[in-house]
């Protein structure tokens, strides 16, 4: 029976979907099969960023609504990977058309079937959030290194903890080494020092994401692009809690990363 | 075997009571014997009688009297939880007040007072001390009516607001408040202070907390100023 992980972060802008899609991705790539579920019913999003918006039938209120026969005709497979799907949201719907019970139904019916269930959830902690965690077995919170985005992280944490049986584990996004370094952004130790949780990678700041937002084509399929590396390394310490911890660069900055590239050069 | 009179100082003068079981043949007399026996040092003293459930008869009560009136003492009242008894008190003129619950009366204003502030001594001795073994996240809070302590830290955006003391195991960031309902002895305990907001009693912390060396801090009042300690 495969896993289902919700990825939330109370604030919205933090980079949630980005993190669905691309862990999506990236599991999806060590293969293992994936069901990307975009729980942010009215505002969807996850379907644009995976670049699959035109092949849309039905959507995951048509499935608890039974107007497909299985869950199974409403995923969208990826293009790029044949283990990999998407249940997009519906559009033209509010988040209360879709009860806890039948999100939890639906969780627990697909989760037979695939290794990992990925729920994008939408920001706040209202309905919609009810919705996503209830089905879940383990947390996934993003967060920005800025106090805003930290103090919502810290109120989701609190909510699922009174929630029972979560299994936390954090992801700092959009960190800026830089910046952390002229002490002009929160360093990774302030975050943790604050939320408390397992780490489960870091994420710079990347400005190829923007564009692969767009194009539809999540950045782990980069190879140049140090947000998508990063997504890789998370996705392989989802499948094995073992693996290496890779930070990219906190402490080195760019001028030594220079001089890196050059001695390897030499 | 029980006494079948027993006697005790009080601040309102002499308490005596009648065993309620005994035959009162055998209370009276043993009373009598009593006063008698130390006839010198009874003399002219204000004494009140607790008879408990006893039903007395007239007789019961002139027999009573006889022995007051014979060794000149003086019968302040009787305690009664019988209402034939203190009817027919009532009948002789002698004050008597309902058993049982009369006692403190008895026992008068002053020593009344005196009860009262012992027993709530005893109440804060025995306040309540709430623990919570989290750490305390954004948006939760505890109003509780004793001391609290926290085990793990108390985050930005928690509040906890508490009569007693607080102690915090961990790093205060969120807004702390101890002798909310006005207790100028109400400590905040911390292993690290950087509260978003500080109040003991009706004060608010409202300095700048810096780089304080020391395992812990501890915030309280000195007449209308919070200090923060280390050590």
């Amino acid at each position: 029976m495969g896993k289902v992980i919700v990825i939330t972060s109370g604030k919205g802008g933090v980079g949630k979907t980005t993190a669905t899609a691309n862990l999506g991705s990236a599991i999806a790539s060590l293969g293992k099969s994936v069901v990307l579920i975009d729980a942010d019913i009215g505002l969807r999003n996850l379907d644009l960023v995976m670049g699959l918006e035109n092949r849309i039938v039905f959507n995951v209120v048509d499935v608890v609504e039974k107007k497909c026969r299985t869950f199974k005709q409403a995923l969208i497979k990826d293009k790029r990977f044949n283990n990999l799907f998407v249940l997009p949201a519906a559009q033209s719907r509010e988040k209360d058309a879709i009860t806890p019970v039948q999100m939890k139904e639906l969780c627990d019916e697909i989760k037979q079937e695939f290794d990992y269930v990925f729920i994008d959830c939408p920001a706040g902690i209202e309905h919609g959030f009810k919705n996503a965690i209830v089905g879940a077995d383990d947390a996934i919170i993003v967060t920005n290194p800025e106090v805003s985005a930290v103090r919502d992280a810290d109120r989701i944490i609190g909510l699922l903890e009174s929630n029972e049986k979560f299994n936390f584990n954090l992801i700092i996004n959009r960190l800026k080494p830089e910046m952390v370094k002229r002490g002009k952004m929160l360093s990774i130790k302030d975050v943790k020092e604050v939320l408390n949780i397992e780490l489960i990678g870091v994420v710079p700041e990347d400005d190829r994401i923007i564009n692969s937002s767009n194009k539809g084509e999540p950045a782990v399929l980069d190879g140049s692009s140090k947000a998508g590396q990063a997504y890789i390394s998370i996705a392989k310490r989802i499948l094995d809690p073992k693996d290496k911890f890779v930070v990219f660069e906190e402490d080195k900055g760019w001028l030594n990363k220079l001089k890196n590239i050059f001695s390897r050069g030499n | 075997m029980q006494n079948v009179v027993s006697m005790k100082g009080t601040r309102g003068g002499l308490l005596v009571s009648f065993n309620e079981e005994e035959d009162y043949l055998a209370v009276i007399t043993q009373f009598r014997e009593m006063i008698e026996e130390k006839k010198k040092f009874f003399e002219g003293s204000p004494m009140s009688i607790d008879l408990g459930w006893r039903e007395m008869t007239r007789e019961n009560i002139e027999e009573l009297m006889e022995v007051f009136r014979v060794n000149d003492l003086i019968l302040q009242g009787l305690i009664s939880s019988s209402a034939t008894t203190r009817k027919i008190a009532e009948e002789y003129n002698i004050k008597v007040i309902i058993g049982r619950l009369g006692l403190a009366q008895h026992h008068g204003a002053k020593n009344k007072k005196i009860y009262y502030q012992k027993s709530q001594e005893k109440e804060e001795e025995r306040e309540q001390t709430l623990l919570v073994r989290r750490t305390m996240r954004s948006g939760q809070n505890v109003d509780f009516e004793g001391n609290v302590v926290v085990m793990g830290d108390v985050n930005p955006g928690a509040e906890i607001i508490a009569a007693g003391d607080i102690i915090v195991w961990g790093s205060i960031r969120g807004s702390v408040w101890a002798g909310s309902k006005g207790n100028r002895k109400a400590k905040i305990i911390a292993r690290e202070l950087n509260p978003s907001k500080l109040k003991i009693d009706e004060y608010v912390y409202m300095g700048i907390i810096g780089d304080l060396k020391g395992n812990s801090k501890t915030a309280f009042l000195i007449e209308e100023d919070i200090a923060i300690e280390s050590y």
